[in-house]
């Protein structure tokens, strides 16, 4: 009878202890900092900017058309699809996850409007606006990923 | 040991939550006000090469959809960094609770 006591109350006990180590561990609602993600979006950023400066600057010649230049798109997509796919492969990531399926969507609207221009290519008229709504996008995506660092350097 | 003082405990835990909240809140409300400006400057921009015949419906229709695109993004950096604050406020809470164990045991049990 005694001994039947004591292993019930050690279970208690145990459980008990159980539940405060766990109430009194830190939680995680985000995903963590992934360098990779940071250092890819930084990079992919660089080159969109390079591209349509590029692009600016080539409009209204054949080099600015977008048969000429598909070599950019298949390169960022392809870049994207990599970031996406580590992403989704990281616990809590749901969000950045979605911000990349957002970039792809942003990229390929831009195959979209720059094969609409036809030889006009990407005037200054698209490519101001352009730039300052992919460089909204790139910069939403790397503020959530550096704040998942959480106030460490 | 000495008792746990419950409701101290508990003042304790809502500053510390509340600090967090206090001190983070007002710069993720700029951040978002300051980008949504932006984007609504911008899609100034795109009207207003509609109207002079630089862009065709069907560019303004890719523009337009990239700056909701950006527009969305924003918003989802805004609700992560909403949820690390409430993870930061929590965790903090949590820091009040077991520091007081760890102090009412006298050593680090938690």
């Amino acid at each position: 009878m005694d001994r039947l006591f004591y292993k019930k109350h050690h279970s208690c006990l145990a459980m008990l202890l159980c539940v405060l180590l766990s109430a009194c561990s830190e939680i995680t609602l985000v995903g963590q900092y992934d360098e990779v993600i940071d250092q890819g979006v930084t990079r992919l950023h660089r080159e969109t900017t390079a591209f349509l400066l590029d692009m600016e600057y080539k409009a209204g010649t054949p080099e600015g058309e977008f048969i000429a230049n598909t070599g950019f798109y298949i390169g960022a997509l392809s870049d994207i699809a990599s970031l996406k796919l580590r992403a989704s492969n990281t616990p809590q990531n749901n969000l950045t996850s979605q911000q990349l399926q957002l970039l792809e969507d942003s990229i390929r609207e831009l195959m979209v409007l720059h094969e609409a221009q036809e030889d006009l290519g990407l005037i200054e008229a698209i490519t101001r606006p352009l730039q300052t709504a992919m460089d909204v996008q790139f910069g939403a995506i790397l503020k959530l990923e550096i704040a998942k660092k959480r106030g460490i350097e | 040991m000495p008792a746990i003082d419950t409701r101290q405990i508990g003042k304790n835990m809502i500053g510390a939550a509340s600090g967090v909240f206090k001190d983070q809140w007002p710069d993720i409300q700029d951040y978002a006000e300051s980008e949504f400006r932006k984007l609504a400057d911008s899609l100034t921009m795109v009207v207003d090469g509609v109207a002079a015949g630089k862009i065709t419906a069907k560019g303004a229709k890719a523009l337009i959809n990239i700056h909701k695109n950006s527009a969305k993004t924003v918003m989802l950096t805004v609700e992560g960094m909403g949820l690390l604050l409430v993870e930061a406020a929590i965790n903090a809470a949590i820091k009040v609770v077991r520091d007081a164990i760890n102090t009412a045991a006298g050593l680090v049990i938690l």
